[in-house]
């Protein structure tokens, strides 16, 4: 069955858009392949796209990533050139596209074993303590700092 | 598993599913059966048809722009077996959204007894790292990999 993917990379990852559309094109499988500001748009038989999605994903594994997309490729009514505007769904392409860094950090993390660091509480200070603190600090004159 | 993600159009959500062996549910799935048809601008432009498969949940009197929300994005949550939703989706209200049908899908998502999460995007590096791990663990309890 005929699929359409979009793939993301993510901003900080070494490969580029350019480098991913010859990667998948040089591996001569029956896929249309349109390079993006993003990323890729790749169409063709499901099997194909998963083998050109793991080629990809041997590359940077934690960088790119992937979704079914309902438009085919060369699809006027949702091409930019020809709205000349953005085309819906970008807004939420341009929102995870800046996530996508973290999302590479939790992944690798999330592989070793990592755990979520504990978020250091401040202690909490008696009253007392803190106005001794306050007095320390400030002229008794003028109440402003020395420094 | 089928698991339904929410906002519909997420890449990062549906990427993690996917590697975790589970197939998600995305716009993508249901939009191709829309794009087939002569319309000028799916899924903006609704049919006769969506209008009267939203009045299964909905009433008649219902603005044009929530049923037409819903009668797209409905089937998906049928199909569901779980969901994960992003709680601060602020990029699905505004003028390409609309907080009610929001509201009611993710209504729908929750009163129909599948098993979901709740997330938040990440702000941070720590965030990130809770926020992949809730996920995959969630994923590793539903089967798969």
């Amino acid at each position: 069955m005929e699929k359409t993917y979009v793939v993301m990379i993510s901003p900080d990852s070494p490969v580029t858009p350019s480098d991913a559309s010859k990667r998948v094109l040089m591996m001569k499988l029956d896929l249309s392949v349109k390079e993006t500001c993003f990323g890729l748009i790749i169409e063709g038989e499901e099997d194909l796209l998963n083998e050109a999605v793991e080629e990809l994903k041997r590359i940077d594994r934690y960088g790119i990533y992937v979704k079914e997309r309902g438009f085919k490729i060369y699809d006027n009514r949702i091409c930019r050139l020809v709205r000349k505007k953005r085309r819906p769904g970008f807004h939420q392409f341009e929102r995870e596209y800046a996530t996508l860094p973290y999302i590479r950090y939790g992944l690798s993390a999330y592989e070793k074993g990592m755990e979520m660091p504990e978020k250091i509480k401040p202690r909490k200070i008696p009253a007392q303590k803190l106005k001794k603190l306050i007095k320390e600090m400030t002229y008794e004159g003028d109440g402003v700092s020395p420094n | 598993m089928k698991v339904m993600v929410y906002p519909p159009t997420s890449v990062v959500i549906a990427d993690l599913i996917k590697r975790m062996g589970h197939e998600p549910l995305v716009t993508g799935v249901v939009l191709k059966d829309k794009v087939g048809i002569d319309l000028d601008s799916p899924p903006y432009e609704i049919t006769l048809n969506d209008l009267k498969n939203s009045l299964e949940y909905l009433s008649v009197e219902t603005p044009a722009g929530m049923r037409g929300r819903i009668a797209l994005i409905m089937p998906l949550i049928k199909k569901a077996d779980a969901a994960i939703i992003i709680q601060d989706s602020d990029f699905s209200f505004g003028c390409g959204g609309c907080d009610r049908a929001n509201k009611f899908l993710i209504y729908q998502i929750k009163s129909k007894g599948i098993p979901f999460i709740e997330v938040q995007y990440p702000r941070d590096e720590n965030e990130a790292v809770a926020f992949v791990k809730k996920i995959m663990d969630f994923l590793k309890k539903l089967g798969g990999i």
